[in-house]
C-alpha cells in the first residue's frame, strides 16, 4: 500500500472560508494538501488572505502567532517578498478570480499538526492567475508557533464581498511513516 | 471483523497496514479511495535521441491534477520544457505564461519570468543532466486554465556550475489540455525518464 | 495502474545520535526524503548531509549548491557554493523552544553509476534566533557514482530529536 494515503476531498461551496475539520490525527506526522482551480464567487482579481489552523477544540486559530515567508514570482513584474512574524494567518501568495479569468492551484505540505508537542510547520508552492496579474507563482514557508494539537485547517478571505466560488477541490493526503 | 483484521484491537489509523484484507473490504476501501496510491501512474516513457516527448492519453477527465517527474534528462541545448495540446492540437503560439526563480551554484540568481512565451519552463541548462517534479492542474477543465507548479536541478558542465529552478507556468486559455509535451529548447533529448501520474481524488 | 511512495526506510531520533543515514536507493526511480523535527544537542548549528556509497558518507569537497533561503523576519538571501564537503542548506538552528527543522528532498539519479547524485530540497525550520525560515533550492554531488542514501548529521554535536523518512516514488 502507498505510504501517501487519500483521506478527504472536499468541495467548496460559494462562502468566504472553506473549513476542512477533523483531517489530522496521530495516523500521521505530515500532510499534503492539493488545491485545484480556487476561484473567486465574483469578477474581481483577488489576493487570498491564506491559511489559518483548527485545533482539537474546533476553533480556528485567530492569534497573530503564524509567521510566514513567500516568495512571489510575477510573469510581469519584479519578484516581491512577503513576510511576517505576528500574522493571524499563513499567506501563501494565492491570488484568484472568477472562472474562466484565473485561479489558484496549491500545493502545501504540514508538518506535526497534531502533536501538541511541536509547533506546526508549512512549505507551499502555488500557481495563480486573474485578470490583474497574469501568471504569478509563489513559493513559501509558514509556522503556527503554538503548541496546539491541530485537527483541521481552514482557507479564508477576509473580505465578505468576495466569497470563493464552488465546486473547486481540495484534497488531503497523509504520508505514512511505519516504524 | 474489520477488513479481515486479525488482532484484538482495530488500529487507531484511517487505513490499516496490517492483517488480511478480503475482496469485499479491498473493494469498499478502494470505493472510498483508501485503498491503493495516490498517485497512479499513467504512462511511463524512456527514451533516447528524440526530439521531443509526447504524452498524448492523460485521462484529463479522470484528474484535476497530475504529477511529473523528469529523470536523468540529458542532450545539448537541453531545457524541459512543456507545450501543451489542447483537443488534439499542439499550442505553439507564444501565449503561455510563467515565472521562476533560478540560481545557480557560482551566485548567480535570476528571475526567469515571460508573459508571452511559446512553451512553459521547468529547467535551464545548456547541457548535462536535468531532473524535476511538476505539477500540472486542471488540465480537463474546459473553463479554467491550466497551470503548473514545478521545481528542478540541473548540472551544467559548459559553464561549470550547477543550478536550480522553481516557479510556475499557465496557459491562460478556458480549454481541455489533452495532451503534453515534453521538449528542449532545440536539439535532441539524448535521453530521459519521464514518468506522468494522476493524483488521486474520489 | 497504482503509483505510490514506498517506504524504504525510517529513522526515528530518540536519544542523541552523531548522524542519521537512510540506505536503500537501489533503482533508477526517483526517491523523496522527509524530515520533521529535527533537532541539535549545539545551539546555533546546522542540519547537514551528505549522499552515501556502499552506507558509507562520501565527505569528499564535491557538493555543489544554490538556495533561496525565505526568512519571515528579514530580507530573503541568495546561497550557492561549490567543492562543499557537505550539502549547506538547513540554517543554524538552536536548543531553544522548537527551533526545529522540517524538509521535503527529492532525489534524482542516486542509482546511477555513470551520472552525478542530484537534490532538490525545500526547508521549512526556526533559527537559533526561534525566526522561521527555509532554503529552497538544490545540490549535486559531483562524482559519478552510484549513491545509496543519504546521512544527515549536525555541523557541531548531536541530532536530538526527529523522523527522517526515505520514499521511493514508482
Amino acid at each position: 500500500m502507498s505510504a501517501l494515503r487519500l483521506i478527504n476531498e472536499t468541495t467548496t461551496t460559494v462562502a468566504n472560508t472553506i473549513s476542512i475539520t477533523d483531517v489530522f490525527s496521530a495516523d500521521f506526522d505530515i500532510y499534503k494538501i492539493v488545491i485545484s482551480g480556487l476561484n473567486q464567487d465574483t469578477n474581481v482579481a483577488n489576493e487570498i488572505n491564506g491559511i489559518r489552523l483548527i485545533n482539537s477544540s474546533g476553533n480556528v486559530i485567530t492569534a497573530s502567532d503564524y509567521d510566514y515567508a513567500v516568495l512571489g514570482m510575477n510573469s510581469g513584474s519584479s519578484f516581491d517578498e512577503t513576510r511576517s512574524t505576528s500574522a493571524s494567518n499563513i499567506f501563501m501568495g494565492q491570488r484568484a478570480d472568477q472562472v474562466g479569468d484565473g485561479s489558484n492551484n496549491t500545493v502545501f505540505y504540514i508538518f506535526n499538526p497534531f502533536d501538541s508537542s511541536s509547533y506546526t510547520f508549512t512549505l507551499s508552492q502555488s500557481a495563480s492567475s486573474d485578470s490583474a496579474f497574469d501568471n504569478i507563482n509563489a513559493k513559501g514557508i509558514g509556522v503556527l508557533h503554538q503548541t496546539s494539537s491541530i485537527t483541521g485547517f481552514q482557507i479564508y478571505d477576509s473580505d465578505s464581498a468576495r466569497p470563493f466560488e464552488s465546486g473547486s477541490k481540495i484534497i488531503t493526503y497523509g504520508l505514512r511513516v511505519d516504524s | 471483523m474489520p477488513y479481515g483484521y486479525l488482532g484484538q484491537n482495530t488500529p487507531n489509523q484511517t487505513v490499516s497496514n496490517s492483517g488480511v484484507f478480503d475482496i469485499s473490504s479491498a473493494a469498499d476501501l478502494t470505493k472510498q479511495g483508501k485503498f491503493g496510491g495516490s498517485l497512479e501512474l499513467i504512462e511511463e516513457q524512456t527514451v533516447s535521441s528524440v526530439s521531443f516527448i509526447d504524452f498524448t492519453s492523460i485521462q484529463e477527465n479522470k484528474y484535476d491534477v497530475h504529477y511529473m517527474t523528469v529523470n536523468a534528462y540529458t542532450g545539448s541545448n537541453i531545457n524541459i520544457r512543456l507545450r501543451f495540446y489542447e483537443s488534439g492540437v499542439l499550442e505553439t503560439a507564444n501565449v503561455y505564461q510563467q515565472a521562476h526563480q533560478w540560481g545557480a551554484s557560482t551566485g548567480t540568481f535570476l528571475e526567469i519570468k515571460d508573459t508571452g512565451d511559446g512553451e512553459i519552463e521547468v529547467a535551464n541548462t545548456t547541457s548535462d543532466p536535468s531532473s524535476a517534479y511538476v505539477y500540472l492542474y486542471n488540465l480537463g477543465n474546459s473553463s479554467k486554465y491550466s497551470f503548473t507548479t514545478s521545481h528542478s536541478f540541473n548540472d551544467d558542465s559548459d559553464d561549470n556550475r550547477s543550478a536550480f529552478m522553481f516557479g510556475g507556468g499557465v496557459l491562460p486559455q478556458a480549454s481541455v489540455v489533452d495532451g503534453i509535451r515534453v521538449m528542449p529548447l532545440s536539439g535532441t533529448i539524448t535521453s530521459a525518464t519521464v514518468k506522468l501520474y494522476g493524483v488521486k481524488q474520489l | 495502474m497504482a503509483g505510490k511512495l514506498v517506504q524504504v526506510a525510517t529513522n526515528t531520533v530518540s536519544s542523541a545520535v552523531a548522524s542519521v543515514t537512510l540506505t536503500g536507493i537501489d533503482s533508477d526511480d526517483v526517491y523523496m526524503c522527509v524530515i520533521s523535527n529535527v533537532g541539535g544537542s549545539v545551539d546555533n548549528q546546522a542540519v547537514r548531509s551528505r549522499f552515501t556509497v556502499s552506507g558509507t558518507a562520501d565527505s569528499s569537497s564535491n557538493y555543489d549548491r544554490a538556495q533561496k533561503v525565505l526568512r519571515s523576519n528579514t530580507t530573503f538571501s541568495n546561497s550557492s557554493g561549490t567543492g562543499d564537503p557537505a550539502t549547506y542548506n538547513f540554517t543554524a538552528g538552536g536548543t531553544g523552544t522548537q527551533e526545529n527543522a522540517n524538509a521535503i528532498y527529492f532525489m534524482y539519479n542516486f542509482n546511477n553509476a555513470s551520472e552525478y547524485s542530484f537534490c532538490t530540497w525545500e526547508i521549512v525550520e526556526r533559527d537559533n534566533n526561534g525566526n522561521c525560515n527555509g532554503s529552497q533550492g538544490g545540490g549535486v554531488l559531483t562524482v559519478a557514482q552510484a549513491c545509496d542514501g543519504i546521512q544527515f548529521f549536525m555541523n557541531s554535536g548531536n541530532i536530538t530529536s526527529g523522523t527522517f523518512t526515505l520514499y521511493k516514488v514508482i
